[in-house]
Order: structure tokens, then sequence, then C-alpha cells
């Protein structure tokens, strides 16, 4: 019998786990549930409240049916149901949260074989399906709420069952406002004002109104290392890059750039869902082509789509495309990339032909 | 180097050593170059270490002489010269002795043939026995863990660790999360969850075709993997696999 405990190398590991991880993610998203909570009152943190519950009763009914071991305890259920509530409008009715965090969970994660393995983003995904099925609902903001009123935190509780908004209390997102301006020719900024759509006093989903909340919670998992700054710095820098491409002709370029930056959940979703570990890719060219990817679908969606929401379909998609672009690895230390190889092949076929041509010179002159 | 016919020398000191640093400085006088280094695991491997002071890349599967380049740990560098200027023979090795169980750890001259047991006793100390629950045989990433205390030592026997349940880690994996840690962290820019994963479904060809065989085994992945997956050990099970199907 073995005295000591035998077993195969590395015999330590680092202290980062599942668990810790998505810990530091739930952290990071504090500011933006926060940041809702200042902006619409109390309504939006109990849809939050439905959906991180759902999400996780999901998670454990599924382990307990088909008698997987419970997997509640690594906290991605949590991480999914905040992002999904912070991807939906700050008020809907009770069960919509419930709905998709049930469909997040059990359908696009679960099914596929649980955390690692869904083949989209969750949240995302959840939040298309949202749209497909009440879309009247799905693209109904409130406007945000006086604070100064102490009684305004318990506003909207009155429309928990409510699928029609009153008119008085809904506001235009900036995004549709950009897409009217665009149909119109007319200035895009108008009536926007950037200090607003920063601090997120505007319409807009729960989450996503305010990009000094999701920068200050980026910032924390860039510092934490959970996530990469390449992918969000790519997709928000070829978002940028492709809005000034396709609006140059429009006298607004700037202020196209601009509002695009800060509206329509573009932070949020650059910064907290394109970077699921699972459905992005790993290698350098891959994060490059993902990232550009990215930015091109977002612009597009939002300047020719009917719908709004550009930053979530291009998600949904790039994420799809994703097993492709890990079929890209990254090149073995030591092993000479193809693309070397072949240039230097070229090279080689070139000096040949120059040199034929320079004999042949030869040949004629003498 | 005259031996060897090359014209440049270099010695490697890891950069959280700056005593040594500059004594060697000193020492070597502008002979050979001293050339502090990132602390880095696994910068000590040999084609880790040419390209970080040579940027000179090993081809996969080929040997430094390819690059004109040969590594020597100081350790051999040591024993040659006491067996070229001094005639003596290798007997004895520097050798390091650490972990929990034992009192007096430290670096001791230790000769060939001791059995493990007689430093065990000779070091513990007042430490009692039931603190050592495991004994290895090498450093904490790549070295063996030993049944019991039989074993002699030999002259690669470069360090024996004495751990408590508290200084090694013993925890069940949990499912891959795919955040490529693993991939980031690979010193040979290889892909070990993409090895385990075939591992898993037995599918030894695909391993071999994504480049497993270029694997170190210095257990970074292993290390690193959140989900705390057996990387490295799939991994050797995967090379043990295909070179016993090569030879048949
Ligand atoms: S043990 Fe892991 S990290 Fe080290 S070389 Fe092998 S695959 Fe790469
Ligand atoms: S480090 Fe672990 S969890 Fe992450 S991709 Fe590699 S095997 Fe999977």
């Amino acid at each position: 019998m073995a005295k000591y405990v035998v077993s195969s190398s590395p015999h330590i590991t680092s202290k980062n786990t599942t668990q810790r991880i998505m810990l530091d993610v739930i952290i990071a998203l504090l500011p933006a549930t926060i940041a809702a909570f200042l902006i619409y009152g109390l309504y939006p943190i109990f849809i939050m409240v439905l959906s991180v519950g759902s999400a996780v009763l999901a998670e454990w009914l599924f382990n307990l049916i088909t008698k997987r071991q419970q997997s509640i305890k690594d906290l991605s259920a949590i991480v999914t149901g905040m992002i999904l509530a912070l991807n939906l409008p700050p008020v809907v009715p009770f069960y919509v949260p419930m709905v998709g965090a049930f469909f997040a969970i059990i359908i696009v994660k679960m099914l596929f074989g649980g955390i690692g393995r869904n083949f989209a983003n969750p949240a995302i995904t959840a939040r298309i399906f949202l749209v497909l099925c009440w879309a009247g609902v799905m693209t109904n903001f409130v406007k945000p709420i006086d604070l100064s009123n102490g009684m305004n935190l318990f506003s909207y509780f009155e429309n928990i069952v409510n699928i029609h908004l009153p008119d008085a209390i809904t506001s235009a997102t900036p995004l549709a406002a950009i897409k009217d301006a665009i149909a119109a020719n007319s200035n895009p900024a108008a009536g926007l004002n950037a200090l607003d759509m920063f601090l997120g006093r505007i319409g807009g989903s729960a989450g996503e109104v305010s990009a000094l909340a999701v920068l200050i919670g980026a910032l924390y998992l860039l510092i934490k290392r959970v996530i990469d700054w390449k992918i969000p710095v790519i997709f928000i820098g070829s978002t940028v890059v492709f809005t000034a491409i396709f609006f140059a002709k429009s006298e607004y370029v700037g202020e196209y750039i601009w509002t695009y930056l800060l509206s329509g959940g573009l932070l949020f979703g650059a910064c907290f869902m394109a970077t699921d570990y699972a459905t992005s890719p790993k290698g350098l060219l891959a994060v490059c082509i993902y990232g550009i990817g990215l930015g091109f679908l977002t612009v597009v969606f939002r300047k020719f789509g009917s719908m709004n929401g550009g930053v979530s379909f291009a998600i949904l998609l790039m994420n799809i495309v994703t097993p492709l672009l890990e079929k890209i690895t990254p090149r073995i230390f030591g092993v000479k990339s193809k693309w070397v190889t072949n240039c230097q092949k070229i090279k080689g076929l070139f000096q040949k032909i120059g040199k034929k041509k320079s004999e042949e010179k030869e040949a004629q002159n003498g | 180097m005259k031996a060897l016919g090359v014209e440049k020398g270099y010695i490697a000191i890891e950069n959280n050593k700056p005593e040594a640093i500059k004594i060697m400085k000193e020492a070597a006088n502008g002979g050979v170059e001293i050339v502090p280094l990132k602390t880095k695991y696994p910068q000590g491997a040999e084609k880790q270490i040419i390209y970080a002071v040579t940027k000179r890349v090993v081809p996969a599967g080929g040997l430094p002489a390819q690059v004109g380049c040969v590594v020597s740990n100081t350790h051999t560098a040591y024993s040659v010269a006491q067996a070229v200027f001094e005639g003596e023979t290798l007997f004895k090795r520097a050798m390091t002795v650490s972990g929990d169980g034992v009192e007096r750890a430290g670096n001791y001259w230790v000769r060939g043939g001791i059995p493990f047991s007689y430093i065990y006793e000779t070091l513990r100390g007042e430490v009692p026995e039931c603190i050592t629950n495991k004994v290895i045989n090498g450093g904490p990433m790549m070295g063996f863990a030993q049944a019991d205390l039989r074993p002699v030592t030999a002259k690669g026997t470069s360090s024996l660790l004495f751990l408590s349940h508290k200084q090694f880690s013993e925890v069940e994996p949990t499912q891959c999360i795919n955040c490529g840690r693993c991939i980031n962290h690979c010193p040979m820019h290889l892909v070990p969850r993409d090895y385990e994963r075939a591992v898993l479904r037995k599918d030894y060809a695909a391993a071999e075709k994504l480049g497993v065989m270029n694997c170190l085994e210095c257990g970074s992945c292993s290390f690193i993997c959140p989900a705390k997956r057996p990387l490295v050990q799939a991994i050797r099970l995967a090379k043990k696999e295909i070179r016993s199907r090569g030879k048949k």
C-alpha cells in the first residue's frame, strides 16, 4: 500500500476556479445593476430577481431530471440570469424574464451539454427569442424616473402584467431616433445629449443604458484578467470604423459615430456577451476576424435592418461562426506558418524565373 | 565553448535573483554574457530558453543544434568543470529539500545512492511524520510522486519535496468552460483543451494531428485551468498511446 498520495504532476494548481471567475463576472455586473436601479427604480431589480431565480431553478431542475451532477454551484446560471435581466427593457410583464431564463438555460445551455458547450450566448439567444415572441413588449422602453421624489422608486409596479404600456411613460430609444434620422436624412444627434447617454438617462434596456456603469464593470474584469481586451476593443473599434465607412457620404458622420457608440447596448454586448468563453474563438487571428465581423454586422443590421438590436443579432451570428474560426489553431512553437513557407516558395520561384530570364538575355547577347 | 567551437556564451539567470546576476556579472568580466530573464515558467525548458536568449526558434521536433545552440544547466556545467579541471568524478550533487514536512529545508550537497528515508529523517527535525502526505522527486510542476521513501538519490535527483495536505491540490475536475486559458498559456502554443477532448473520445490520431507530440509536459495547462481539468495527464496518455502504436 502506498504510504503517500501518488498522482501525476503537476502537483499544484492555480487558485482560479470556475466559481471564482463567475463570481468576478457577477461583481462586474453590479455597477450596471445599480445604474438600472438609480435610473428606473426598483422594478428592474425585481425583474432581475425573477430572472436569476428562474435561471438557477431551471438548471437545478434539468440536472435533477436528467440525473446529472448538480452544477448550479458554479454560479454560471446566476450570471446568465443577470445578463438576461440587464438585456430586457426595464419594464416588462413578470413572466417575460422567467420564460427567457428557462429558454436560455434549458434550450441554449443545458441541452447542448451545459457550461462551456452552449452554441451561442444563452442570454442573447433568449433575448432574441423574446423579441420574436413579444415584439411589442420588448420594444417598449420607459422613461427614466425622477429620483428627487423617493416614492418614484416604486413606480412601474402597476405595470407588472401589463403588456401595453401607456404612451405617457414610454420613451423612444436613441437607436430608434437615429433610425428615423437615417430615413429623414437629418441630424441623428438632434435631441440627444452625450452626457445623458454616457450616464444612462435615456430609454433603453435596463443594463445597457449607462455606458459609465458598463465600463466600470468591464475594467474590473480586465484587471482581474477574466476577459481579454482584444475582443471588446476590436469589436468597438471596428464598429466605429464601419460606421464611418457606411455613413461617409452623410454630412453627420461624426454624430453617427458617437451616437452609435453610446447606444443600443454596444458597450455592454462587447464587454459582457461577445467575450463569453464558450462562444468566442481563442487564437489571435480568429479573435480578430470575430471582432471585425461583430462590428461589421452590427453596423449593417443597424443601418439596413428593420428591427432594433443589431448588437444581439451580430453576436448570435458570430457565435455560430465561432466553431469554424476555432479551426484556425495557433501556430505550434517552432513550426513555420504555411504563409511563411508559401512566401518562401514563391520567392524561390521568382528567383528561378529571374535567373532563367537573365540567362536567356546573356545567351542572346552572347 | 572551446570544445564546441562556438563564439558566444550566455548565462541566463531569472531576474528575481538580482544578487546572483550581480556576482556573476563581476565573475564573468565580459567573457560570457549574463542575460537576466523574466521569471516565468517554463522558461528553463531548452527551446524556450534558446528563444528567450537568442530569439532563435528551434523547429518542432528538432534539436537545439539545428539552430547552432547548446544548452547546459548550471549543474552539468559545474560537474564538467569539476571533472575536467579537478579530475573529480560525479558522485554528489546540489539538491533542494523543501516542503512543510521537513524542518530544515534548504539546499544540500547530497551523494548519489542515499535513500530518501535517510534524507527525510535527517532533516525532519521536530515535524511529526503525519504532516507529510505527498513526496515528490523533482519540482512541483513536473516531478514524480513517490509511493514510499525506499528510492535512492541519483545524479538526476535535483530536489525532493515533502508536502503537507495544504501544499498540493487535490480537487475534483469540473466541466471545461472553454475559457481558452490553457491555450493561451501553453509555451509551445498548443491546444491542450482539444487534446483532452480527443483523448476522452479515444481519438488519438486526432490528437496527434493537432500536434500533441510537441508537448513538453510542463504542466502549465493543468495548473492554470479553472475547471481543474487533468490536461497534461490526458496528454501523457495520448503520447504513450501514439508511441506504442508507432512501434507496432
Ligand atoms: S503540458 Fe500543457 S502547457 Fe505544457 S507544453 Fe504540454 S500542452 Fe503546453
Ligand atoms: S483551461 Fe480548462 S476550462 Fe479553460 S479551455 Fe482549457 S481545459 Fe477548458
